[in-house]
């Protein structure tokens, strides 16, 4: 199964506090997003990919340009709102998979396994959980929660979705994936997770 | 390392070792990978602890007892006297720990037996206790209750010490050896304690040793190391690597076996 992969790279990325957009801050000499982008494009399960932007990211924009990426450009006015309208406009009618742009140690081969996982469940949706301790042990900040089967994770922001779903309603079922992989244990939302992320990725992969 | 380095160190040490509230930094995880060495000093404060506690105890324990005995009803003393202080012992070491390391024991026992490696980490994860993982836990904690037991007046302080040191010098050997089962946060864990410095806590346990039982102490050390190269093996096969249930559970197994064998020692 080949699904095409989203990256979210809309945000204001407020609690970074950086004069630079988020997604092109610099990690470990790399921007954020060119790491991901290196991640989708080595995955083997992954058709196409989309950066969805918005007028908070036009650096961005212009960069992905650049690299002969597809944009989708939403309002920016937050994950779910900007997921839902780029999946309208471009009718995407089948599953297709959201990466957020600020997960530095992505690789394609963890996505590729997210996208087995997904077609092993058989639900109409997957999402990737992380414990909330594996984040705050690493002094990690968690940008925003969800519960599954009674527990709170931090998400990752990396979902599969069936955009079907999505564009003729009703309720989805979500299957839920839940992991301390670096992959998706160090996502960047503020400078000290930044900080934190370099220093302890440096000691454990290279990047 | 500078003073508010060393300040710093041994309050996060504190707070990834035990429960006292010393106000643990953000990074308290990765400080105490960067300064495992000094784990066996921890493991010396806790034992210090333990042992004040077990000499309070059987203090307070055997007026109580020799006063119902006097007055009441006769009771077997000389036996209540060591039992109930060395299961206290037990239970007030278990809760300065958090039950931490006592709840990757527990893991440990759920996983063992268990068909598939996946199925195995699955249970670990699980909140759950199967009667695998309590028996196991039971059986090593009424060994180290057993070993506190078995020990004569004078060595049960010191050997309450060197337990709780050699412990934490079976964690440090199984971390610094340690391959993790994947790339997550056990990981960095295992890859920042790997330092060549860890040499150290071989050192410092012989010395935090040494005056309570003298060059006993370098046995012990021997029995710690090859308890932290099993455990590293035991965790291989159950879990595909190191786990934080697999370092745990070192601790645990590493009080018993080192009370044990202190108590076996001394009776010969």
């Amino acid at each position: 199964m080949k699904v095409p992969a989203l990256i979210m790279a809309g945000g204001k990325g407020r609690r970074i506090g950086s004069k630079i957009e988020k997604p092109l801050l610099p990690f470990l000499g790399k921007p954020l997003i060119e790491r991901v982008i290196e991640a989708a494009r080595s995955a083997k399960n992954i058709s196409e990919i989309y950066v969805v932007t918005s007028d908070y990211t036009p650096q961005t924009e212009e960069e992905c340009l650049k690299k002969k990426l597809k944009i989708l450009k939403t309002d920016g006015k937050g994950y779910h709102n900007d997921l839902k309208q780029a999946i309208i406009k471009e009718k995407l009618n089948f599953p297709i998979l959201t990466i957020p742009s600020d997960l530095p140690a992505l690789t394609g081969r963890f996505l590729d396994k997210i996208i087995r996982i997904f077609e092993r469940k058989g639900k109409n949706a997957l999402a990737v959980f992380v414990p909330l301790e594996s984040r705050e042990l690493l002094g990690l900040s968690v940008s925003s929660k969800d519960e599954f089967e009674g527990i709170l994770y931090a998400v990752s922001g990396v979902n599969i979705i069936n955009g079907k779903k999505t564009l003729n309603g009703g309720k989805i079922e979500t299957a839920a994936y839940i992991t301390d992989e670096i992959e998706v244990l160090f996502n960047i939302n503020t400078q000290k997770d930044l900080d934190i992320a370099e220093k302890n990725l440096k000691r454990i992969v290279e990047i | 390392m500078s003073k508010m380095k060393t300040i710093k160190a041994f309050r996060d040490l504190l707070a990834f070792l035990t429960i006292i509230p010393v106000g643990k930094t953000d990074d308290f995880v990765i400080t105490s990978a960067e300064a495992i060495f000094l784990f066996p000093l921890i493991g010396g404060f806790i034992g210090l602890m333990g042992g004040l506690y077990f000499l309070g105890c059987n203090f307070l324990i055997s007026h109580i007892l020799e006063f119902i005995n006097k007055s009441i009803i006769s009771i077997p003393t000389d036996f209540l006297s060591k039992f109930l202080p060395a299961v206290m012992t037990l239970a007030f070491l278990l809760v300065l720990t958090g039950l931490q390391h006592f709840d990757g024991l527990v893991d440990l026992g759920n996983a063992i037996g268990i068909g598939n490696m996946k199925d195995r980490r699955a249970v670990a994860h699980a909140w759950v206790v199967t009667y695998k993982g309590a028996l196991l836990a039971i059986f090593i904690e009424f060994l180290a209750v057993l070993g506190i037991f078995f020990l004569d007046a004078q060595t049960v302080f010191g050997a309450i010490i060197a337990s709780e040191v050699a412990a934490k010098l079976a964690m440090v050997t199984i971390s610094w050896i340690g391959k993790p089962t994947h790339t997550g946060l056990g990981s960095v864990f295992l890859e920042t304690a790997k330092n060549n410095r860890n040499i150290i806590a071989y050192f410092l346990a012989f010395l935090i040793m040494f005056p309570f039982l003298g060059l006993m102490g370098s046995w012990i050390i021997i029995t710690s190391t090859i308890l932290g190269f099993l455990m590293e093996k035991v965790g291989k096969i159950v879990f595909g690597g190191v786990s934080g249930d697999m370092i745990g559970a070192t601790n645990e197994i590493g009080r018993a076996i080192i009370l044990i064998f202190i108590a076996g020692v001394s009776i010969l």
